[in-house]
């Protein structure tokens, strides 16, 4: 994973997460750190052995963060592979234009800087409905319950259509 | 019945009264590793092995000796020095090799040990995938738990890290003797919203190991089990599969399976270790927590394990259920250490012979090479009493904080011992080597069953007299710093009389087994009847241990502490019966004072009767002498049975105290009579006399006043409530 798919992953879940579980977001910047430097390890499933001097192995709490970071990251490789089919001209600063894009738009002050039209022009309706789906499935594999699971996929989607949405009303850069 | 509250221990706390168990169970998981491990070492080949001839040679040698020791025994002759086998040039080389790898193979497996301990935190860091929990992302978050630090009352704040992907809302602590970690999971950091009493109860039992100062034996406890695999099992089984392929099967197989048993009872000693520890940290934890803590709702909510009451013993963690019984107050801590006691007793007789065998090549030809035997039981029993007697002084400041009695504790806790004592000896080495057969072992079992009820005979009375001496000095001494001084004097004193009875019990039944072969039944009962006989009425330490036995527990009612902490309680200290002692030395000046009366008469009537010369012979003073002390024995032992049967509690001591104080007026009489009729009472003689009076009154005592009281119990028992 490069550097902007993983500033996009890190945004795409984040933005989850501050809505669907916002008791998690002080401990997402660990969350992410760890799962970036080796994404299988970090959510490879915590052995249920008991640890010498732990205080007994309970009945898990549902962390959302981990399962958004996956999809996130999933969607993320999804959008830069089928982008860059589309968008050969525009060369990497693509993503990175997309990303701070998203970034932005999830800040209060929300800075003007827009990716390039032909770029937000990409996100067709098919495409995030391929993202959708992709989204979905995903939360399905990590047995997400469906309610979140809908939600966590049309998270996804509404994050990026967002920033094309907003993107084509400003006048082109 | 109400507790009575001893002044300065919390109730819930009390379990702390004397050190835990975990301490306890940590040193029994040392002492296991090392014993199982000399049994693993002595299996390995040794470079310098004896040839034939000199194994021939030595031990035809040590055959002379005992014969000529029979001789001479037969003509009364003066007994000479004997050597042990061991002792000969020719074996030296192989004792030493074996002695030195021994120590070697201990060492390290120390340093393994030592080593791993070090590494360990390291490696839980890196596995787990542990990152720091900075106070910047957390600023609240930190500054609670800096809070909970400081309840807990941590002298050295610990690292909190985070385990963030963990979903199970759940901490554990580790870390080495000085520097601790404490990770918390991602699913605990969410309870710290949701659900703060929650978060609150596992910190606060975390927090709790770190100042039960847990940590370090814990971690050790493992590291010790990963250095006992690495290099004493692992050797072991390679040189197994070795032997194996060699066809040598059968000594294979003899000792794998007391392999199999010494290491498993070792993963059971440190299970256990690391089991019970989560109780005094949960004990801990609830009197930090205060009324309002969850401790309680959380430990009784977490999943129950799979399996039944065996699949708990392979466990890290006690089930939820006894977690739940010891926070609500059940005393499941202050129990007698029945296990313990018996696995400390395996396991110190698993290495006693080996030590012995270590310490005759170390002290051979020097003047401390007759003490080998006490030697290698200073190395253990120690141990053992101060592993069995903490237990019983925790469970006796528990009972008697309640009002409890402590009736056939003792007793049980012996048999435990001894049964551990005689199991360990037949998994040493030693015994592989001997019951290689099954006739062999038959011969075994049969030969060590006397031995055997001797022993946890002793034992029960052993442990008895611990049981009264730390009820009297608990009644009086309380929770005052004062109760550790009173339970190490009753345990150097029990461990001081259990190694001089142990070793000379060992003597006696090497040498019936090496006389057994060459003399009758009859002739090797009166060998060892008069070799117990001499050597106990002759012994000046069974003296003193008679006069301890009564004087220790007696000497509670003079410690000043005694006003000092009743008045400071609220309720008598001393459970329902007080610990009055009705001390009955005047049936002992009766005693005496009619012995020697009597023995005036005697003494009248032999000079008026007997002529001179036949008074002086060595027979009739031999004679006179024997008359005189087994009249006193029986005088003794009456007024003992006297004494007890009127005590109100107590009456073995209270009827030992009595014997006491006759034998002393009993003795003065036959040396004063001795001088009145012109014979001598030079200090040797009144030292011979004082031996030879007290130490037969006090057997004789003894085994009346037992009667006495058995009889007193039976019948208050068949009267009923």
């Amino acid at each position: 994973m490069n550097e902007q798919e993983r500033d996009l992953t890190a945004e795409l879940a984040q933005a989850f997460v501050s809505r669907s579980a916002p008791d998690e977001l002080p401990m997402f910047g660990a969350m992410s750190e760890v799962y970036f430097r080796d994404p299988e390890r970090a959510l490879a499933q915590p052995s249920s052995k008991e640890q010498p001097l732990g205080f007994g192995v309970a009945d898990a709490a549902m962390l959302i963060t981990p399962v958004a970071l996956k999809v996130a990251a999933e969607v993320a490789r999804f959008i830069s592979r089928e982008l860059s089919k589309h968008l050969q001209e525009e060369g990497s600063g693509f993503l990175k234009s997309l990303v701070q894009r998203v970034f932005q738009w999830f800040k209060p002050s929300r800075a003007q800087t827009h990716p390039p039209k032909a770029v937000l022009q990409g996100l067709t309706p098919e495409l995030l409905v391929k993202v959708h789906a992709i989204a979905l499935i995903q939360a399905h594999q990590v047995n997400l319950p469906e309610d979140k699971a809908q939600l966590l996929a049309d998270s996804m989607v509404g994050s990026l259509s967002m920033v094309a949405a907003t993107a084509v009303q400003q006048p082109s850069a | 019945m109400a507790s009575t509250p001893f002044p300065g221990v919390s109730p819930r706390l009390e379990a702390f009264a004397f050190p835990s168990n975990t301490s306890l169970r940590f040193v029994l998981l040392l002492v296991s590793v090392l014993g199982a491990s000399t049994f693993f070492f002595r299996t390995l080949p040794v470079g310098a092995v004896p040839d034939e001839a000199c194994m021939q040679t030595s031990f035809q040698s040590a055959e002379a000796q005992i014969q000529g020791a029979m001789a001479r025994l037969k003509t009364a002759d003066p007994p000479v020095e004997m050597t042990s086998p061991v002792e000969a040039a020719c074996m030296r080389p192989y004792v030493k090799a074996l002695a030195l790898r021994i120590s070697v193979g201990m060492a390290l497996l120390l340093v393994v040990s030592t080593v791993l301990f070090w590494l360990l935190p390291a490696w839980t860091l890196r596995r787990k995938g542990l990152v720091p929990l900075k106070g910047n992302q957390f600023p609240e978050l930190r500054g609670h738990l800096d809070g909970l630090c400081r309840e807990a009352g941590l002298l050295r704040q610990p690292r909190f890290m985070l385990a963030p992907f963990n979903p199970s809302p759940s901490g554990h602590v580790f870390g080495r003797t000085r520097r601790h970690w404490v990770a918390l999971s991602g699913g605990l950091v969410k309870q710290f919203q949701s659900d703060r009493s929650l978060f609150d109860a596992v910190l606060r039992h975390e927090l709790a190991h770190l100042r039960n100062a847990d940590v370090g034996k814990a971690f050790f406890s493992v590291a010790l089990w990963w250095g006992f695999l690495l290099v004493a099992l692992l050797p072991y089984v390679l040189q197994g599969l070795t032997q194996a392929m060699k066809f040598a099967w059968p000594w294979t197989l003899h000792t794998a399976w007391r392999m199999v048993v010494l290491t498993g009872l070792v993963v059971l000693v440190r299970n256990s270790v690391l089991r019970v520890r989560e109780l005094y940290a949960d004990l801990r934890a609830s009197e930090l927590q205060g009324p309002e803590g969850a401790l309680e709702r959380v430990v009784a909510a977490l999943p129950r394990p799979k399996g039944g009451r065996w699949r708990e013993l392979l466990r890290n963690h006690p089930p939820p259920e006894s977690r739940v019984r010891v926070l609500t107050g059940e005393q499941l801590l202050s129990r007698p250490a029945w296990g313990e006691a018996f696995a400390v007793g395996l396991l110190a007789m698993v290495a006693f012979a080996d030590m012995d065998q270590f310490l005759m090549w170390l002290l051979a030809g020097t003047p401390l090479r007759n003490f080998t035997r006490e030697g290698a039981a200073l190395a253990f029993i120690p141990l053992a009493i101060g592993i069995t007697g903490l237990g019983l002084w925790r469970t006796a400041f528990s009972a008697s904080r309640r009002g409890e009695s402590l009736r056939g504790v003792g007793p049980k806790l012996a048999l435990c011992l001894g049964v551990g004592l005689v199991l360990g000896e037949f998994l040493s080495f030693d015994k592989a080597l001997e019951t290689t057969t099954i006739p062999l072992f038959a011969r075994y079992v049969l030969g060590s069953l006397p031995w055997a009820l001797v022993l946890v005979a002793s034992l029960a009375l052993l442990f008895q007299w611990m049981a009264v001496c730390a009820l009297e000095w608990l009644a009086v001494v309380g929770a005052s710093r004062a109760r550790y001084l009173a339970c190490a004097a009753c345990l150097i004193l029990a461990s001081a009389a259990l190694v001089a009875w142990l070793s000379e019990l060992t003597l006696l039944r090497e040498s019936v087994k090496a006389l057994k072969e060459r003399v009758g039944l009859g002739q090797l009962a009166l060998l060892v009847g008069g070799h117990g006989f001499l050597t106990l009425s002759s012994s000046g330490l069974f003296l003193l241990a008679t006069v301890v036995a009564w004087a220790f527990p007696w000497a509670a009612r003079f410690w000043p502490q005694r006003s000092e902490a009743a008045a400071t309680s609220s309720e008598p200290l001393v459970p329902p019966r007080p610990g009055r002692w009705q001390l009955d030395w005047r049936r002992g000046v009766i005693a005496g004072l009619v012995f020697c009366l009597v023995l005036l008469f005697v003494r009248l009537v032999l000079v008026s009767s007997v002529d001179e010369a036949t008074r002086r012979t060595q027979l009739f003073v031999a004679v006179f002498f024997a008359g005189q002390v087994g009249f006193a024995a029986v005088l003794q032992a009456a007024a003992a049975a006297l004494a007890a049967a009127r005590a109100p509690r107590l009456g073995v001591l209270q009827g030992l105290f009595t014997a006491s104080v006759s034998g002393a007026l009993m003795t003065a009489g036959v040396l004063g009579l001795n001088l009145l009729f012109g014979g001598n009472a030079d200090p040797a003689f009144a030292w011979l006399t004082l031996k030879f009076v007290l130490n037969l009154g006090a057997v004789l005592s003894l085994v009346a006043a037992l009667g006495v009281c058995a009889v007193r119990g039976a019948g208050r028992a068949g009267s009923g409530p």
